[in-house]
Formats: C-alpha cells, structure tokens, sequence
C-alpha cells in the first residue's frame, strides 16, 4: 500500500537509521513510519535501543543511513526547521535568558538576521505561551526556573516553532509525579485541539497506557511494532519486550502469591472496596466471595472496617496487622 | 522583548563613558594637556605647537587604536565564548596569536642570523605586522581545515589550544637559540603596545574591525542560537558548519591585524564580555556586540591610561596592565554572581 504522504504529518520511507563511523552500526532497519495530524504517539522500548538515535533521525538532526523523511508538500530541498520542532534532554546552560527570550527562538527559521519579531510572531508566542499557561514566568530568567517549569517552557518554545510536528525526547524523565501527569496532559490537550502530530519517546508505561493514540514499540530485531496501547498489551507484545517479571500488565497488579491461611469475605463498595482489596492481597490474603472471616467497610460518619470481636478499626493498617495475627 | 530596558540606553551609556575616557586618555600622560586645548587643536588652531604635535602623531593615533583593538578583541572573545559554550575562551584560544608570536618570533629572532637580507627584513616595521598577519592566517586556514572534519565544537576548541600549545614550544626554542638583543626585542613585542601604529595602520585596523564586525552581526540569529546548544540551534535552522566558519573568520581577521600591530594583548577578550554580560545582564547579541566592543574600546583607553602613569614618563607595558586591572576585577564579578556561564 502506498502511504498517502500528503495527508500524512510524516512519513518515512525505507528509513534505516543509525551511526555511521568506522562501523556502521544499523539500530532500526526499512522502516515504514507515518504519523498522523491530530495522533499522540508515544515511542517506547527497552534502553539502548536507538529510541533518541531515531528521534535525531526523524528530527534531521543527523542523517539516516539510508532512505528518506518525507514531509507533505514540500517541494525540492526540505528546511526540516519549519515542519519539525523537537524537545530534547539536553539542559540549556545559559545564563540572563528570559523566558519570554528563550521562546521567542522558536520563531528563528522565520527570521532574518536583524531577528525582529513582526507583531505576527509576537502573537504566536503568546499563543504558546497561552496554550502552555505560563504566562506568569515569562519575565524570569531560566535559570530561576524548576525543572518542570523549564520543561513546559521548552514545550511552549517548539509551539511558537509553529510546526505541524513534534518530537518529544523522554519530556518526562526526572520530573515528580504532578508534573509528569501535567505535561502529558498538555502533550494530549496539544494533539487533540491544534492537529499537531505529536511523537514522545517514554519508559513511563502507565502514562502512556492511559494516553497515547498509539504506541511505537521497538524490538530487539530492529523493527517496530505499531498499535492501540490496549492492543499491543493484549497481544502481549509488551511482555515480550520488557520481560517483566512478577508484574502481570494485563490486571496491572504485581503477582502476589496468597500465603496466608486465611481468606476474607470482603463486604463494601466503590472506592473503598478497591483499595481495601488492593491492600488485602498485597498483604497476602485471598478475598474471595466465600473467605472464611468477613470485614464490613462502614461509611458513615468516618471510614472504618468492622472485624467481629474486635473494636471498628480506623486505619487499614491497624486491620492488616490484626490479620496476620490470625 | 518585554523585560529589556528601552533600546539602547545601556549603548548610550557606554558611548558616553568611550568619549569620556578618550578624552581622558588623549589629555593625561606625561604631559598634561587640558580638555580646552585639545579641542582647540581638534578645530585646526596652534597648528604648529607642541601640544597640537603630541595630539596629532600620538595621542590620537594611540587613541584610536586602542578603541579598534579593544572593540575588535572583546567582540572576538565574546563570539568565541559563545561558539565553544565556554567562560574562559578568549581570542587567543584558537591559537590565532600564538601563531603570529611564532611567525613574529621567527623575523626577530632569526633576522640577523645571517645575511644581510634578512637583517633588512627583520628590521622592517611592516614585516612584524606582515609576519604576524600571516601568523594568524596560517593557523585560521589550519583550523578551518580541521573544522571541516570535527563534528562538534568542543573538539575544535580544543585542537585551537593544542595549535596554541605547539606554537608555543616553536616559540621557547625560537628564544633558546638567540642573542641577547634579539630576546629583548622579541620580548618587548609579547607585552604589547598601542603606541606604535600611524595613520596608515589605523586605516587598516579600522577596515578590519569594520568587516569583522559586518560578519558577526550578520551571525547575531546564530550566536543566540547557538545558546541553547548545537541541537536545538540546528533544530530551528542555524547550519553549524557555515556559522563555525563565518565566526572563525571574523575572529580571526581581526585578532589576526590587532596582534600585528599591538602583539598580542591579553585579557581584553576574556574579560570585557563577562564584565557587560553581568552589568547588563542580557546574553542576547543584538545587544551584547555593539555593547562588548564599546566596552572594549573603553577598557583599552583605560588601560593605557593607566600605563602612561600621568605626569611622569615611564611607561608601562600594556599587557601587564590588563591583566593587573583585568584579573582582580573577573574575581571579584565571579564572586558577587557565585556562577559564572556563557
């Protein structure tokens, strides 16, 4: 099937990328990508395997060993600065640059050497500046910045960039757990309203579960495989890649092995049932519909779990370690 | 940009402090001219005294070329500074005035070797600046070269100081092998002097600060680009190999014809970019350039202000007197910003 290359954000064709040198060394062979306006694609793998090597390719900022990179309407020699902006690791060791500056560099392909910013490109970077809700940094100098606030800062500079692509690199490596979930927010939010084609390479597996329209998966022979998230789970493509061991990502719980002698009759709903189940088998105990000691979850004025003989426990600590004196 | 002070007051300030320190600089010295006469001879009265001679054939001419090295030096260092990601590169750090020391080296040092047509070449005032140009290009072409085939620029820099190392040594040995009179000589150009320039030499120093600066306003997209590191400057456009060149080349010519005509003077380029850097706090060259090479200017009619020690007639050499105010004055800015970076 030929790719319809127009409608495509980008599509590779043959594309084999790598290091040249003394040796070449081929990380991805023939491969035959395309990213489509609108989709966030999360790229995922184990480490080592070229994920960031095909992230530069794609990018152009080092040349694949052979085939190309085609972008939809462009004729002749193609300025990859105008249909691909990226994110990368690499840290900004600048000193005295604003914020306001440092997105403002995303407008540069559409400078001359003078770089003065028409009211047109002033405008798109309060856009991004907008669409990243940043405005209350842009008068502080970078180096005052969090690493998650540089980071949506680096996002909000490859917007103002104003590409119909984007290539993320690990954007959420090193950053707490609100930041991460912010940033692949906005990567979600991004793809969905401004029809970018959005590309994020990730170890985080949960986040990616739970957002990506679709997962590039790279295997140990050089290809990728490519599908829903839910899709490749299922087929356990990613069971083969990562080998996890004990964790069964179908129910997404780690394997526990049930040693206690007895097993719980758990009565309760909601929320509260869940945890409490989570907590139950991760402590070792079955909770099976018939368990031979019953714990009611009471919820009405406080949370409590009821045991008969013993006084209403308030925490679920306190029950477990009354269980496991049993 | 939103946070920048109105445009160009901090030029404005600088311009201010150049003229002042110009003024400075042609009125003291070992004889104290006032500021009323010098503007008198300025306008063409007392055309044959003795004050409009000093002002005429050396005051001005020094002047002047300590304002087109200094520019031409602090916009050199800071476009090195900012290609090779480094607070301490300088304009000496491609090896570009070791390589004029060692050509210079080898005319003085060897001239009177043997016959009677080298002593004419080496006592030749043009043949040191000659020797000194020739210097640097040679080195320029041979950084050029290896610049075609080293992929980033961390490599680059450091070849520049391994050039910078080896001439050097050429240099030490040049020395080892000489007469007495002849390490003087050699020795004296190392420390550097404004004072020997004519008009003629200031034309000339004044076209290539004109073309050097020309090219590196031209990279003002790239230099800033390159602030963020080669990745992402290559990311929005800036080819890597072009702008390394185009910068190479400014540098180059213009630390090229100040080390002929001045040796090779140090500090200057290192220092004067950090100085405005913390002064004005901005990293962006659209107004780093013009700011660095007033300030430039300014240091250098300072500095030989300085070295003139006014109302006697000893002079200092110029380099020591750099170096003496320039070190200091890095610390103490390093110490008051706790970090220093490009």
């Amino acid at each position: 099937m030929v790719p319809n290359t127009i409608t495509n954000a980008l599509t590779t064709l043959n594309l084999t990328a790598g290091y040249r040198g003394p040796q070449q060394v081929r990380l991805f062979e023939n491969l035959n990508l395309v990213l489509h306006p609108g989709e966030l694609v999360c790229f995922m793998g184990p480490n080592g395997i070229g994920k960031s090597t095909l992230l530069r390719t794609l990018a152009g900022l080092q040349p694949p060993l052979s085939g190309e990179i085609v972008f939809p309407n462009v004729p002749g020699t193609q300025r990859k600065e105008n249909y691909v902006s990226v994110v990368l690791t690499d840290r900004i060791r600048t000193s005295h640059l604003t914020v306001y500056e440092l997105i403002s560099f995303g407008r540069y392909p559409y400078l001359d050497w003078t770089i003065n910013l028409s009211n047109r490109d002033k405008d798109i970077i309060d856009r991004s500046i907008a669409q990243v809700n940043i405005e209350r940094l842009t008068d502080k100098k970078i180096d005052e910045l969090s690493d998650g606030q540089m980071q949506m800062v680096m996002i909000a500079r490859a917007l103002s960039q104003d590409t119909p692509v984007l290539l993320l690199d690990e954007p959420t490596a090193h950053l707490d757990l609100n930041n991460r979930v912010e940033i692949v927010n906005l990567l979600r939010k991004l793809s969905a309203t401004t029809g970018k084609a959005i590309l994020m390479t990730t170890h985080e597996l949960e986040l990616a579960l739970q957002t990506a329209d679709v997962v590039w998966l790279a295997t140990q022979d050089k290809i990728i495989k490519i599908g829903a998230p839910e899709d490749l789970v299922l087929d356990g493509s990613f069971d083969r890649v990562f080998n996890f061991k004990g964790y069964d990502l179908r129910t997404g719980k780690m394997g526990q092995e049930a040693h206690r002698g007895i097993s719980i009759h758990l009565v309760g709903e909601g929320p509260e049932y869940v945890w409490t189940k989570n907590a139950l088998e991760r402590s070792g105990f079955f909770v099976l519909n018939n368990g031979n000691v019953e714990v009611v979850i009471k919820k009405e004025n406080e949370l409590a779990w009821c045991l008969s003989g013993h006084p209403d426990f308030k925490t679920l600590a306190s029950l477990i370690a009354e269980l496991k004196k049993k | 940009m939103n946070s920048s002070a109105p445009p160009y007051k901090t030029e404005f300030l600088l311009g201010g402090l150049l003229t002042l320190l110009f003024l400075l600089n042609i009125s003291l010295g070992s004889v104290q001219i006032p500021l009323g006469e010098i503007f008198s001879v300025l306008m063409g009265r007392h055309q044959h005294s003795v004050q409009a001679d000093i002002i005429w054939e050396f005051r001005l001419p020094k002047a002047f070329t300590c304002i087109l090295a200094g520019a031409s030096l602090a916009s050199s260092g800071l476009m090195m500074q900012t290609l090779f990601r480094n607070p301490l590169a300088g304009p000496d750090v491609l090896g570009l005035s070791s390589g004029a020391s060692l050509l210079v080296a080898m005319v003085i040092l060897i001239g009177a070797a043997g016959s009677p047509c080298l002593l004419q070449i080496s006592t030749n005032p043009w043949s040191v600046a000659l020797a000194a140009s020739m210097g640097s290009i040679l080195v320029f072409l041979l950084v050029i070269a290896v610049a075609q085939k080293v992929k980033d620029n961390a490599s680059l820099l450091i070849i520049g100081l391994m050039i910078g190392a080896a001439t050097s040594s050429a240099v030490s040995v040049l020395q080892f092998l000489s007469k007495a009179e002849d390490l003087q000589a050699f020795m004296i150009w190392t420390l550097g002097s404004v004072g020997g320039t004519g008009w003629r030499e200031i034309q000339v120093l004044f076209f290539v600060l004109l073309l050097g600066a020309s090219i590196s306003f031209r990279s003002m997209k790239s230099l800033n680009a390159l602030l963020l590191g080669e990745n992402y400057a290559q990311s929005i456009g800036v080819n890597i190999r072009w702008s390394r060149f185009w910068i190479v080349l400014a540098t180059s010519i213009m630390v090229g014809a100040v080390t002929a005509f001045c040796g090779p003077i140090a500090f200057v380029g290192l220092a004067v970019p950090h100085l405005v850097r913390i002064w004005i706090h901005t990293s962006n060259h659209k107004i780093l350039l013009p700011a660095v090479m007033l300030a430039g200017g300014s240091l250098m009619l300072l500095c030989d202000l300085l070295a003139q020690l006014p109302g006697s007639t000893q002079i200092l050499p110029l380099n020591a007197i750099t170096s003496l105010m320039g070190a200091p004055v890095v610390i103490w800015v390093v110490m008051r910003t706790k970090s220093i970076r490009v």
